[in-house]
């Protein structure tokens, strides 16, 4: 039988043998392989794939300067029940793409799920240059124009010049539900214009879901300020927010939630 | 920060991890509510290390890779039984580990060598004709020894942490350390001893 001995008062430094400091010697194996990197994305592409679908989860913070207003149909047509993110983890397992780069090399995945080295799917992708997120961008939407992840819950961006007031939130803020997309594009448009920012602005400010979204740039009580709409579940809900509002730091809104329409 | 979070990848940033300003268990919980991107970051961030663990655990590239596939590919999906009350990255460790051992114990089902008998003074070091390479005498020790050492010795994660990934008690990750530490140094020739235990 064999005794344990109580080894429970040795601190773990005590090393008579001089091992500890030789395995601590002992180079690392260095970074994961490419290839088995690639294989691994490939089979969570799989693992998302399969999941049951979700409530979509807006992205943490902005991922481009993209000034897009999605059409609601746009997000209807391309989402299909397909988990929020798949796309992405499907794209990054077919080019290969590595930790915080990646490379642009025609690529074909054969290892599929369950860690084996065969079965699953096989992705290719052409051959090019580097692969950058817009390249995974342009791909998805066929290189038509300036569309976002179809995900992205439809933006229409204001510029009304209002004055808003906490008082007067709900009522100054029912205009903007007839509102058009009044602010220019690309790089003319404020950062609350984009969408990922105006969705990363409703998520710090404790909105996790979203169907559709309005931003107005105008002022809350004499300050430079945005006004943000967005349709959840319980209808539209407005805040007054600093224009910084969704830049990642924690936000806290000037005015609202208050209930609009 | 503990070792066990001190992986220099851990919080890179780079071109697509738009979720780079997230801890782990924020992408954990966002991953469990149905975020498919939260997942991947959390792989951009720990695949060296988990790699690196496998490797050293594994002692052979196909075992470790296999390995360490099963592992992301079981967190991704058990991903609701992270409570959150240990580092994600304990919680990894954990599944890398025990996927290693599976692995080993599938493909070698025989060939551990048993516990090494120290009191046997009949291997003196000065008699040993054939020097193992570190890696090799590592790969020699009882799996449990070995990844225990691989943490503990060669990541220099805490003894209590290396006690949840391995789920034993802190007093048997010491023990492990101990007997591998003296075990290796005899496979290696040298004088091979456990520190002194007051009884």
């Amino acid at each position: 039988m064999n005794v344990e001995p109580d080894f429970g008062d040795i601190p773990i430094e005590d090393d008579p043998t001089g091992m500890r400091r030789l395995l601590a010697a002992l180079p690392d194996p260095g970074p994961m392989p490419e290839d088995l990197t690639a294989r691994i994305l490939a089979s969570l592409a799989s693992e998302a794939a399969a999941r049951p679908a979700a409530e979509p989860v807006v992205p943490a913070v902005p991922r481009s300067g993209h000034a897009v207003v999605t059409p609601i149909t746009h997000r209807s047509r391309h989402r299909g029940g397909t988990p929020a993110g798949l796309r992405w983890l499907a794209a990054a397992a077919a080019v290969g793409v590595i930790g915080a780069g990646g490379f642009g090399v025609l690529r074909t995945l054969t290892h599929g799920l369950g860690g084996g080295a065969s079965g699953g799917a096989a992705l290719t992708t052409p051959a090019g240059g580097p692969v950058s997120e817009d390249h995974e961008r342009a791909s998805e939407t066929g290189g038509t124009g300036p569309q976002v992840l179809g995900q992205d819950p439809p933006l229409i961006v204001a510029s009304s010049g209002t004055d808003y007031t906490a008082a007067g939130l709900a009522e100054q803020a029912a205009p903007l539900l007839r509102a058009q997309d009044a602010v220019g594009t690309g790089s003319e448009r404020p950062q609350l214009g984009i969408p990922e920012r105006a969705q990363a602005c409703a998520k710090a400010l404790g909105v996790p879901v979203m169907t559709e979204l309005r931003v107005d740039i105008a002022r809350f009580e004499g300050d430079p300020a945005a006004v943000l709409l967005v349709k959840g579940s319980s209808g539209w809900q407005a805040f007054a927010v600093p224009l910084t509002c969704g830049d990642g730091a924690p936000v806290t809104a000037l005015a609202g939630p208050v209930p609009v329409g | 920060m503990t070792p066990i979070e001190a992986d220099p990848s851990a919080n890179a940033r780079g071109p697509g991890s738009a979720y780079g300003e997230l801890t782990d268990k924020e992408l954990m919980a966002r991953h469990n509510g149905g975020d498919g991107d939260a997942f991947a970051e959390l792989f951009r961030r720990h695949k060296d290390r988990m790699w690196g663990v496998a490797m050293r655990t594994c002692n052979n590239p196909e075992l470790a890779a296999d390995a360490v596939q099963d592992a992301f590919i079981s967190a991704f999906r058990r991903g609701e039984s992270y409570r959150g009350d240990a580092a994600v990255t304990t919680w990894l460790h954990r599944i890398v580990v025990n996927a290693c051992l599976d692995r080993i114990r599938r493909e070698r089902p025989t060939s551990e060598l048993p516990e090494i008998t120290l009191a046997d003074g009949s291997d003196r070091p000065g008699e040993v004709e054939t020097r193992l390479t570190v890696q090799a005498a590592l790969a020699r020790l009882p799996e449990a020894q070995r990844a225990a050492l691989v943490l503990v010795d060669m990541y220099a994660v805490p003894v209590a942490d290396a006690a949840t990934i391995l789920g034993v008690a802190e007093g048997t990750v010491k023990s492990r350390c101990f007997r591998g530490r003296a075990a290796l140094a005899e496979l290696l020739g040298r004088e091979g001893r456990e520190p002194s235990v007051a009884v």
